[in-house]
């Protein structure tokens, strides 16, 4: 797979997940720009392994943006509310999961995210997230539940 | 009612995004073009890079060992020379870099996350997502507060009980003892920059924070650039101190520290307190995936 290809298939998925994890378009859209030009200057190396995942290593490398910018601001200030409000973006047309999103700790949204929003399956969250598969899991297990408080509605659960 | 989150998620993130279009990073000037010839520049520029912050971190180690609590502590700069890979020099310098400012370290304890965070010179934050663990969390003997919770289903923030923090410190010592390859960064946190791989294992009398029933894995992250998963391989205080093992595989990779640039200063006997590390680094066990 070239760089252009790959570049085209991962664009939108990449920058959907970003999105849904700081719900933040501008911000979305630099740790996703960011991630990419990691790839391309580093094409050669994460494509041409035989075990080559760059799909996977582009994911590593936004959570791994986003968590150290979350790191950054929170240690940066000790007023909490300066920080979430820094992820606040237009709603759209359901503010309510957005609110409720925004509410859900780190590791809950990252694992809502990739499970429900890429449809990864737990094995490979674990992977991405680095914990065990019992840990993410676990994230599911209560960040649906947090959402279903919030929403008010029953979430399938759908587990792969 | 039953919602599908993935099809209703799935929504939002269309919306959210639409109009949202990346540039190539080819078209970018300022992006180096994925040859040979400019990878080989983009990792001097990048090696460039590293040194100076390891130069800044440093002189960050220096500076805030000597005004940290005006302690009569003693700093010296190692000599160039072979680099001193023993566990206690490595647990010397890991705890050197945890006494600068602003880094993290995140533990995770099975289903639970627990991370700490550098705020001031002697006082660390806590955080759990997990209250049930938080009311009764004690890190390194010491026992942490309850300062502020949200109760919306964000994280509680604990903070220390005590002034001094050296016992987290000590405690994340002994974890990092065992870590081979890391490096500080200019403003403190821990970096990753180059593949670097291996394993090792190290002992510690943690037994009575984790006990028979803890679960098996824990997981510790360095500023979100680093996860070295710990095997407990016997967590039954009774039968002495426990395992740790230290796997390091297809994770985001830690920097070797460049011997010319280590700085070492006197510090207690990580030992003492925190275990004695009996088994070094072993050879990689597999290529490392370099993070970006």
């Amino acid at each position: 797979m070239t760089f252009d290809e790959f570049f085209e298939a991962e664009h939108d998925p990449l920058v959907r997940m970003c999105w849904a994890m700081v719900t933040d378009r501008e911000l979305a859209r630099d740790v996703a720009q960011e991630t990419m030009c990691r790839a391309y200057e580093r094409w050669d190396r994460i494509s041409s392994a035989p075990d080559a995942r760059p799909a996977a290593w582009c994911r590593t490398v936004a959570l791994n943006l986003i968590r150290s910018d979350w790191r950054r601001r929170r240690t940066a200030s000790t007023a909490r509310v300066e920080v979430v409000s820094r992820y606040e973006d237009d709603p759209g047309s359901d503010p309510a999961l957005v609110s409720a999103l925004r509410s859900l700790a780190a590791r809950q949204r990252e694992a809502v995210v990739l499970h429900h929003l890429l449809d990864l399956d737990v094995a490979a969250c674990a992977q991405l997230m680095d914990v065990s598969v019992s840990s993410v899991k676990a994230h599911l297990q209560r960040g649906r539940a947090h959402l279903e408080q919030l929403l008010g509605d029953q979430l399938e659960a759908a587990e792969a | 009612m039953t919602i599908d989150l993935n099809e209703r998620l799935g929504r939002l993130a269309d919306e959210a995004t639409s109009g949202i279009r990346l540039d190539h990073p080819a078209t970018l000037t300022d992006i180096a073009p994925p040859d040979d010839g400019d990878q080989l520049a983009a990792a001097r520029r990048r090696r460039s890079t590293t040194i100076a912050l390891a130069i800044a971190a440093a002189a960050a180690v220096v500076i805030s060992l000597v005004v940290l609590a005006g302690a009569p502590t003693e700093v010296r700069t190692e000599p160039a020379g072979p680099v001193d890979d023993t566990p206690t020099a490595r647990a010397t310098a890991a705890l050197a870099a945890l006494r600068t400012t602003d880094w993290t370290a995140e533990f995770e304890y099975g289903a639970g996350t627990v991370s700490a965070a550098h705020q001031e010179p002697d006082r660390w934050s806590i955080e759990s997502d997990d209250p049930a663990d938080g009311r009764q969390l004690s890190v390194g003997g010491v026992m942490y507060d309850e300062s502020r919770s949200t109760g919306d289903g964000r994280p509680t923030t604990w903070t220390s009980l005590e002034v001094d923090g050296l016992p987290i410190t000590e405690r994340l010592l002994t974890y990092l003892g065992a870590v081979t390859c890391w490096s500080g960064s200019a403003d403190g946190v821990l970096n990753a920059d180059y593949p670097c791989a291996g394993s090792g294992a190290t002992t510690t009398s943690a037994g009575d924070e984790l006990s028979a029933a803890a679960p098996a894995l824990l997981t510790m992250r360095l500023d979100g650039q680093r996860a070295n998963q710990i095997v407990i391989q016997s967590s039954d205080p009774e039968e002495g101190p426990i395992t740790l093992t230290f796997h390091y595989g297809d994770v985001p990779p830690i920097t070797a520290p460049d011997p010319a640039l280590v700085t070492k200063a006197t510090i207690p006997d990580p030992g003492a307190s925190s275990g004695e590390v009996t088994a070094g680094s072993t050879p990689p066990d597999g290529p490392a995936i370099e993070n970006g």
